[in-house]
């Protein structure tokens, strides 16, 4: 016996096991134990990614209830909720192409007007074509109650404190699809009697109107890194606000028991549409 | 003799661990930067154990120490790239096209990690030492995710090198081989994990770093007195004595083979077991591997690897000055740490001999 264990520590073979042995420990032993550490958001994101959302709103949620306001868990939880609307990245091309083809400083046939004033009324029109162009563009989710998850996920988005960069612009590529959703459901100005508008009711959508397109164009100067770009756009936003104060005053000032007709394209107390 | 040895390799292999930062695993991603450089078909295949074989008739031998014996004068220009560099080809047009969303939904819809690799190569052997030049050695590798709110991981690169190695055996004792392998490697790399929409509103994100660096890379070999010509080998790749550029870390690793070449075959069939320590492996089972080569003389060879989540089949020969080869290698990619995939791709390769 003992002789055949001298053999063996002498043997080459005992030599090499011995070796490996060594080098497997020192191995084991210097590993990086990342797999004892779950993550969460690698955990959502896959989840997403095969189309279990439900699942994956629950963790991100217990990440949120844990964290809250935790940056990326909020974008990933509102993206489980436009995954699970039918709201997919690729959807947004033909808005995209919209928005970096458009030339808002094109022309029609008016802006060869000599008139000053009529080239800077064919200037606005072109314009305002150019928007309605880029809107028309603005995806719509394919889910039965799409909209619903979207919303929800703008109030996950909204909640929490700030966004920015990719997270703010991801905020506001969900909030242009509500809104125009909500433009023809929500906030649709009703013609009484297909004649008039009451002023009250002009002065609530008005209000509402630029409320959207204020947190928008706010959601869109936060996605900018470049701070002077961003400072650009929220000086914009606040004088997009400072206009809206004014229409606003206007409005209020006009006589509540007054309507808009119109057919008549005037202001009348008159609520028929008789001529 | 013995004990010095393994002290060496021992010491070596602690001081090897300690130099590790933190790990840079990005899932569903290979790390390049950790992966021997291949530069022909037969390294591809077999990857990190071509390091623990010797070399064939028709292949320069990887770890420096093996050329301590040979005999061999050849020069030779190699292609070899894999199957998958013609889609990521593809992609690279729709770039151009500044097709941004057709790109985006194309690597959306492929469910596995995208990687492409190819490589050029000149080299000139004598005997114990060798001279080559790498023009281009080139890698892609990219896994998108969530159709929501992509996010993208990806690790390109280029690079370009030149390198000398030599093998030489002790006077003293000639079954002990020392080498030396020296690169200098000029590289250009993305390696990075981000959303898309952060790439969109950040120009900066996506930036190409350079890096350059000079490697020393020693190899070891101990031939024992046998007839099935066992010898164990010990290499540390990745040893940079000077670098300058990216401050991603360049981080050595260890390797450690025992090879065998069964008498019954005459020396033809080689096989080995070989271990690497990569800091970014979590599973021990996936740094041990096992290569075979078969040698038809100075005419073809055979290789194949095989790994916990790798195999890899290949076989190259020469027609006159031609080399052909082909071959298959099938790997499983980790996404995340509860998804895998099987990436397999076709190799092919072309090149001359002299």
């Amino acid at each position: 016996m003992v002789s055949i264990a001298k053999k063996l520590a002498n043997s080459n073979l005992a030599w090499v096991a011995g070796l490996c042995l060594v080098f497997g420990l020192v191995a084991c032993s210097n590993r990086h134990e990342t797999s004892e550490t779950r993550d969460e958001m690698a955990r959502a994101s896959y989840l997403i990614d095969q189309g279990q959302y439900s699942e994956a709103i629950y963790i991100l949620n217990e990440k949120l209830k844990a964290e809250p306001g935790h940056p990326k868990a909020r974008v990933l939880l509102a993206s489980a909720y436009a995954g699970r609307a039918g709201l997919k990245f690729i959807q947004y091309k033909d808005f995209a192409s919209a928005v970096l083809t458009w030339d808002t400083n094109g022309s029609n046939a008016l802006a060869a007007s000599r008139d000053p004033v009529i080239r800077t009324i064919a200037q606005t029109i072109w314009q305002i074509q150019v928007v309605l162009r880029a809107f028309d563009a603005v995806p719509a989710p394919t889910e039965k109650n799409g909209y619903d998850d979207l919303r929800t996920a703008l109030e996950i988005l909204d909640e929490g404190g700030r966004l920015y960069e990719g997270a703010s612009l991801y905020r506001a590529l969900i909030r242009i699809v509500v809104f125009k959703q909500d433009l023809v459901t929500r906030y649709q100005l009703r013609a009484e009697n297909g004649c008039y508008i009451e002023i009250p009711q002009l002065a609530r959508w008005f209000e509402t109107i630029e409320r959207e397109l204020s947190m928008l164009m706010t959601d869109y100067a936060y996605s900018m890194k470049d701070g002077e770009k961003r400072k650009g756009t929220l000086s914009m936003v606040a004088q997009m606000r400072r206009s809206g104060e004014d229409v606003r005053r206007t409005l209020s000032g006009a006589r509540a028991d007054r309507n808009i007709n119109l057919i008549e394209g005037a202001i009348s107390q008159d609520p028929s549409c008789a001529r | 003799m013995r004990a010095l040895i393994a002290s060496f390799i021992l010491w070596t292999r602690l001081w090897v661990s300690s130099a590790f930062a933190a790990s840079n695993t990005l899932y569903g991603v290979p790390n390049f930067h950790l992966m021997y450089p291949s530069n022909t078909l037969h390294e591809m295949v077999l990857g990190s154990t071509c390091l623990s074989l010797p070399g064939s008739p028709l292949e320069l031998s990887c770890n420096p120490a093996f050329l301590a014996t040979e005999e061999k004068r050849q020069v030779r220009a190699n292609l070899a790239l894999n199957d998958r560099v013609v889609e990521v080809n593809k992609y690279r047009l729709l770039l151009e096209e500044e097709d941004t969303f057709g790109l985006v939904n194309g690597l959306l819809k492929e469910k596995e990690p995208l990687i492409a690799n190819a490589a050029i190569s000149l080299w000139y052997q004598r005997d114990w030492w060798a001279i080559g030049v790498v023009p281009m050695r080139a890698g892609y590798a990219s896994f998108f995710r969530n159709s929501a709110y992509p996010e993208i991981a990806g690790h390109v690169f280029a690079e370009r090198e030149i390198f000398a190695k030599a093998g030489l055996s002790l006077a003293s004792d000639p079954r002990v081989r020392l080498g030396l392998q020296a690169r200098y490697n000029e590289r250009d790399f993305f390696r990075k994990q981000f959303a898309l929409l952060d790439a969109v509103t950040d120009n900066n994100l996506i930036r190409i770093e350079k890096q350059k660096a000079l490697y020393l890379e020693p190899g070891l070999v101990y031939a024992f007195d046998d007839q099935a010509r066992n010898t164990l080998s010990a290499t540390v790749t990745n040893v940079a004595v000077y670098q300058s550029g990216s401050h991603q870390p360049v981080r050595p690793l260890f390797d450690l083979g025992f090879a065998t070449a069964p008498n019954f075959a005459d020396g033809k069939l080689k096989t080995s077991t070989h271990f690497t320590n990569n800091p970014e492996v979590n599973d021990p089972f996936q740094l041990f591997r096992a290569g075979v080569v078969y040698d038809f003389d100075q005419v073809a060879s055979i290789s194949g690897s095989i790994a916990k989540t790798e195999l890899g089949l290949g076989v190259n020969g020469r027609i006159q000055s031609l080399i052909l080869g082909v071959a298959y290698k099938t790997t499983e990619v980790y996404m995340d740490e509860w998804q895998s995939a099987r990436v397999s791709t076709w190799l092919a390769e072309l090149g001359l001999i002299f």
